[in-house]
C-alpha cells in the first residue's frame, strides 16, 4: 500500500536527471539531524548516533537511487542497534546541489563522478555525498506505517529543538518492502577511498548557526543589530558597514566569518574576543570538551601571560577574577559588575558567565549595556549553544532554511570539497521589513503595522494626530469620559503609528507568535501586490 | 517594575536525552513498564514526558508520586500552562477506593490522637480479593514516579482491580521506608515483567558534569544498582565550591547571607536550594537571610522554607531561595544547591550513611553546588570531601 500525501509526481522525462535520493536511517537519528540542522556523519551526534548506513562511510552520506529497491540489509542496519528504533527514509531533492560525489555500485566499487546528475550505470545503487547536507533539501521523510509516523511525531514532541512543521512526513510502504539481497555494509573497497578523518564534529557550522540565529533575533532590537545581520547575509549597504565599523571588535566580524581570522590591524580587545570565540569552537571538536566558560577563562589566562601591553594587563586580570568570582558565591550585583568593567570585550564576557543560553540573553536587558556589547554577547552565546541547542522559538522557518544552508556551506568550504548548494533567499527580519530604504513608511507598511499592533495589543504604538482648522491652538481642552473636546474646528483626525515605539516593540522578547508574524508578512506581500497592480507596476 | 522570577519550563533537547531514555520514552502506551535508575538519571523526566504524551493523546491517566512536596515540584516541571492529572498516590488511592467500592479505605490507628491514619493494606487486599467481578480498566493509564516508595500490596491491589497499564519509575536504593516499600523484584513479579525487560537508566541526566563528578565522589560503595555514568558536558558548568565562614580571615555568616542574596539577585529566575542538616541550622540561615540587606539590583529574593508536615507548600515555579532540611530533599530539583554547615551532618559514626546523604544532597542540583562549613573542625566530614581541586574548589 502506498499512502502518499503532498505533491503529485512529475511526468517522467528521459532527459531529466534523477533528483530524488534516499538516505536510510532510523527515526531517532532523523530527529537528531533535524535538531542539528545538518544531515551528517556519526561524529556530529556526540555519541548519540545509532548505527545506520551513515556509520559505514563516516563523513559521507550514502544516498540510494530512487526507483531502485533499497536492499533489505540496509533497512535492517538502520534499526539494528536498539529495539525501539523505527526505519525511516529521508528523501532528498538534489536539484540544487552540484559538485563531485562518489558513485557506489552493488559490488562495492566506487568511482568519482562530477555531480549527482552524472550518468549512472546499471549497477550503480547509491551516491556518497560529503557531509553535511542542510535539511531544507529534504523532499520528504517516509515511514512504513501510520504507527511509525505517529511514534516519530510523538518523539519530536517530547523535545524542545525539533520542529517538524517545515517537513513532509509520509507513509510510503513500498520504499520499505524490499526483497533485494545485497551484502551490507559493503566492505571491499571503501577503506581505499574513505579516510577515518573524514568525519569530524561540525563545530564551525554549528557555531555559525547559533550566531546567525542570535543575530537574526537581535537585529529586531536596533539599527546596529540590523546592520550586522545584513552584513553577514550579504545584503548590507554603506550605512550598515559604517555602523558596524564603529566598534573595533564588531568590525572584525566579517573578516572572521569570511576568512576565519581577523585583520592584522585589529586591536588587542578584538584579538582577545575573537580568540575566545575560536577557542570555543576548537574545544567543540574534542571528544570531551571543557565547559565553555572554562575554555574562555583558560584562553584569557594564557593571553594574560603573553600580553605585552602593560596598560591592558590589569584590566584583563580584573576581568578574569570577576568572571571566576561571579560564577559562584562572589559578592556584587550585575550593575556593580558592569560599572566596574566597561567596553565591548569585558561586558559580553561577563554576561557569558552570568547567563547560560541564548534565550536567557534575549530576555536580559540592562541600561548600562550598549548595542555593540549586547550583540557581541549574542555572538558568544550563539557559539556556545550552536544551532543544535536552540529551541524551536529561535528557529524561524525562513531563517532556518537560510542558516542551515550557511552552516553546510561553511563546512564544505572549510574542507574544500567543492560541493555547491544553491543558496536560498536571504531572510528579512521584521525590523528590516518595517524599515524602508527611503526612511518613510508607505501605506502598505502602515496598514501592516496597524494590523500587527492590533494582533499584539501594542496600543501604546498608536497615536492620533488632530489637525486644527486654523493656527490658533487652544490653551486648554476638556476631557469627557473617553472623549477629548477641542474648541474650534479641526481639519482632520489621523491615526498613525509611533514608529520608534513600534520598532522597540519588535525587538522585545519573547518575539511575536510565529503565526502572527507569518500573517503579517503575507499581508505585506498582498498589500504590495495590490499597490503594484493599482499603480500598474510589476512586482516580480 | 518587579523582576520576573518565573522559572522557565523547558523540554529537554534531543541531545539531552540519552539512548536509554529514548528507549524508555518509546515504550508502548499499553502494558506494564518498569524503569529503574539512580538519582539524577532522569526517571522523573521520562515519567513526566510519558504523562505529557498521555495528556496529548487525550487518554485517561493519573500521574502518582509519593508525597505532596514531590507532587508540587513535578507540577512545575510539567509546565504550569499544561493540564496535569497528578496526585499523591495515597490520596488518589483513597479516592479511587471509595468510588469503586463505595466505602472508605480501611486504615490503621494513627501514631498519635488525631494524627494521620495510614492505609491498612492487608485489609485493602482482602476486600479487593473478595470482589465478585473485576471491572475492565484497560482504558486507564497510571504513571508512577518514585515507585519504590509504594508497598507491593498497592500494585497487587491495582492489578486485582483491573488496571493493566502501568509506567513505573523507581530506584530501589532510594526507598524512604525500606520495610514498607517495593523492591525491583516485587514490582517485576506483580507485573510479570521479565528482568531483562526492565529498563535501566544508567547515565546521570540532571547534573552538569562537575556536579556529577562531586556526586560520584560521595556515591555509596555498596549500591544495589551501579552508580550513574557521568553525563557529557553541559555548557555553562561550574566547578563546585567549598566555603568556610565564621573564622578569622573568612567571611561571617552575615556576609555569606549577603552573597547568597546577591547570587539570587544576579539570577532571579533560578531556584537556589539551601539544604541544612537540621532545624537549628535551617532557622539560623533563614534568620540570617531575612536580616541581610545587601545592595541589590532587584527587590530582595523571596526566602521560603519548608519543614516536614508543613501544610503550605513552597512555590517551585518561582526563583529565589528555599531552605530545606536534608531529610526532605529527596526527589527535589534545584538550579543551585548550597549545602549549609556540612560539618553538622549526622550520623558521624556512620560514614557510609553520611556519604549517602551527601550524595543525595549534591544530586539535587542541576547547575551549581556550593558547600559551606563553619570553623568547627570535623574530621569525619572533612575526610569525606574530595581533595582534588578539579572536583571541589576551596574558596
Amino acid at each position: 500500500m502506498t499512502t502518499k500525501t503532498g505533491t503529485p509526481k512529475n511526468p517522467r522525462s528521459r532527459r531529466k536527471p534523477a533528483r530524488i535520493w534516499h538516505l536510510v536511517t532510523n527515526h531517532q537519528n532523523m530527529l537528531y539531524m533535524l535538531a542539528a540542522g545538518m544531515v551528517m556523519g556519526p561524529a556530529g551526534f556526540r555519541g548519540k548516533h545509532y548505527s545506520d548506513p551513515l556509520s559505514v562511510y563516516p563523513g559521507w552520506i550514502p544516498l540510494f537511487r530512487d526507483k531502485v529497491k533499497i536492499p533489505a540489509d540496509v533497512l535492517n542496519h538502520a534499526t539494528s542497534e536498539r529495539k525501539h528504533l523505527l526505519p525511516c527514509i529521508a528523501s532528498f531533492d538534489l536539484s540544487d546541489l552540484s559538485g563531485p560525489v562518489r558513485m557506489l555500485s552493488r559490488d562495492g566499487r566506487m568511482r568519482d563522478v562530477a555531480s549527482p546528475a552524472s550518468r549512472k550505470r546499471k549497477d550503480d545503487i547509491a551516491i556518497l555525498v560529503p557531509a553535511p547536507l542542510p535539511p531544507f533539501l529534504l523532499s520528504s521523510v517516509s515511514f512504513r506505517s501510520v504507527e511509525h509516523r505517529e511514534a516519530f511525531k510523538s518523539a519530536a514532541n517530547d523535545v524542545s529543538n525539533v520542529d517538524l512543521v517545515p517537513y513532509k512526513i509520509e507513509i510510503t510502504e513500498e520504499l520499505f518492502s524490499s526483497d533485494v539481497e545485497m551484502p551490507w555494509p559493503i566492505e571491499q573497497t571503501q577503506e581505499l577511498l574513505i579516510e577515518d578523518s573524514s568525519d569530524i564534529y561540525p563545530a564551525l557550522g554549528q557555531a555559525l548557526g547559533g550566531v546567525l540565529s542570535m543575530l537574526y533575533y537581535t537585529a529586531n532590537r536596533n539599527d546596529l543589530g540590523l546592520a550586522t545581520f545584513r552584513l553577514l547575509t550579504g545584503s548590507a549597504n554603506d550605512k550598515d558597514n559604517d555602523l558596524v565599523q564603529n566598534d573595533p571588535i564588531l568590525a572584525e566580524l566579517p573578516n572572521w566569518i569570511g576568512e576565519g581570522t581577523i585583520s592584522n590591524q585589529a586591536d588587542v580587545r578584538a584579538s582577545l574576543y575573537w580568540g575566545v570565540i575560536q577557542s570555543l569552537i576548537n574545544a567543540q571538536t574534542r571528544e570531551r570538551p571543557q565547559p565553555p566558560v572554562d575554555v574562555a577563562l583558560t584562553y584569557l589566562e594564557e593571553q594574560y601571560d603573553l600580553l605585552l601591553e602593560a596598560e591592558f594587563s590589569p584590566r584583563l586580570k580584573r576581568l578574569i577574577t570577576d568572571m571566576r568570582g561571579y560564577i559562584g558565591l562572589g559578592s556584587g550585583t550585575i550593575t556593580e559588575l558592569l560599572e566596574r568593567h566597561k567596553g565591548s570585550l569585558s561586558r559580553p564576557l561577563l554576561l557569558f558567565c552570568l547567563r547560560e543560553h541564548c534565550t536567557d540573553l534575549l530576555e536580559f536587558s540592562h541600561p548600562l549595556l550598549n548595542d555593540a556589547e549586547y550583540l557581541l554577547a549574542g555572538i558568544l552565546f550563539g557559539v556556545r549553544d550552536g544551532w543544535l541547542r536552540l529551541p524551536k522559538e529561535l528557529r524561524n522557518s525562513e531563517m532556518s532554511t537560510y542558516v542551515t544552508f550557511r552552516m553546510a556551506d561553511i563546512e564544505h568550504r572549510r574542507y574544500g570539497d567543492n560541493l555547491i548548494i544553491k543558496a536560498p533567499a536571504n531572510p528579512k527580519t521584521l525590523r528590516e521589513v518595517f524599515t524602508l530604504p527611503s526612511g518613510e513608511w508607505n501605506c502598505t507598511t502602515k496598514d501592516a503595522a496597524i494590523e500587527l499592533i492590533r494582533k499584539c495589543d501594542w496600543y501604546d504604538c498608536i497615536q492620533t494626530r488632530i489637525t486644527l482648522a486654523d493656527a490658533h491652538f487652544p490653551q486648554s481642552f476638556e476631557r469627557a469620559g473617553l472623549q477629548l473636546v477641542l474648541p474650534g474646528r479641526i481639519r482632520s483626525v489621523m491615526e498613525e503609528v509611533a514608529e520608534t515605539k513600534f520598532l522597540q516593540r519588535l525587538g522585545e522578547w519573547p518575539p511575536i507568535a510565529p503565526q502572527i508574524e507569518l500573517e503579517i508578512r503575507k499581508k505585506l506581500i498582498d498589500l504590495q501586490e495590490t499597490l503594484d497592480n493599482t499603480n500598474g507596476t510589476d512586482s516580480s | 517594575m518587579p523582576v520576573d522570577r518565573t522559572r522557565r519550563f523547558s523540554l529537554p533537547g534531543i541531545h539531552d536525552l540519552n539512548k536509554d531514555q529514548d528507549e524508555a520514552l518509546a515504550l508502548p502506551m499499553e502494558g506494564q513498564h518498569l524503569i529503574v535508575g539512580g538519582p539524577g538519571t532522569g526517571k522523573s523526566v521520562v515519567a513526566l514526558l510519558r504523562a505529557r504524551r498521555l495528556q496529548e493523546a487525550s487518554r485517561t491517566y493519573g500521574a502518582l508520586v509519593y508525597n505532596q512536596l514531590l507532587h508540587h515540584s513535578n507540577r512545575h516541571l510539567f509546565g504550569s500552562d499544561q493540564p496535569f492529572a497528578a496526585m499523591t498516590w495515597d490520596r488518589w488511592f483513597r479516592r479511587y477506593f471509595k468510588r469503586r467500592l463505595s466505602t472508605n479505605v480501611p486504615t490503621l490507628e494513627p501514631g498519635y490522637p488525631g494524627g494521620y491514619r495510614p492505609i491498612d493494606w492487608d485489609a485493602v487486599e482482602q476486600q479487593v480479593q473478595s470482589l465478585d467481578n473485576t471491572e475492565n480498566q484497560s482504558d486507564k493509564f497510571l504513571v508512577v514516579d518514585e515507585g519504590q516508595d509504594m508497598p507491593p500490596t498497592f500494585y497487587r491491589t491495582l492489578v486485582h482491580l483491573g488496571f493493566e497499564n502501568f509506567y513505573v519509575a523507581a530506584d530501589q536504593n532510594q526507598q524512604i521506608h525500606p520495610d514498607k516499600c517495593s523492591s525491583r523484584q516485587d514490582i517485576e513479579n506483580t507485573f510479570d515483567i521479565e528482568p531483562g525487560d526492565t529498563l535501566e537508566l544508567k547515565t546521570n541526566y540532571r547534573n552538569t558534569r562537575p556536579i556529577a563528578l562531586l556526586a560520584q565522589h560521595f556515591y555509596p560503595a555498596d549500591p544495589a544498582s551501579p552508580r550513574p555514568d557521568l553525563p557529557d558536558l553541559i555548557p555553562a558548568a561550574a566547578t563546585p565550591e567549598l566555603w568556610t565562614y565564621g573564622t578569622t580571615n573568612t567571611a561571617t555568616l552575615a556576609e555569606i547571607a549577603e552573597n547568597i542574596l546577591q547570587l539570587s539577585d544576579r539570577t532571579p529566575r533560578k531556584l537556589i536550594g539551601i539544604i541544612t542538616p537540621d532545624n537549628k541550622v535551617r532557622t539560623k540561615f533563614n534568620d540570617a537571610l531575612l536580616r541581610a540587606n545587601p545592595k541589590l539590583d532587584n527587590e530582595k529574593s523571596p526566602i521560603r522554607t519548608f519543614v516536614s508536615g508543613q501544610r503550605e507548600l513552597p512555590d517551585f515555579g518561582q526563583g529565589g531561595l528555599m531552605i530545606i532540611n536534608a531529610q526532605s530533599c529527596k526527589g527535589l530539583e534545584f538550579d543551585t544547591v548550597i549545602l549549609a554547615d556540612i560539618d553538622q551532618h549526622q550520623p558521624k559514626r556512620d560514614p557510609y550513611t553520611l556519604k549517602a546523604r551527601f550524595y543525595v544532597m549534591v544530586a539535587r542540583s542541576r547547575e551549581q553546588v556550593m558547600l559551606l562549613r563553619t570553623g568547627n573542625i570535623c574530621p569525619v566530614v572533612d575526610g569525606l570531601l574530595p581533595t582534588d581541586p578539579t572536583i571541589l574548589v576551596r574558596k
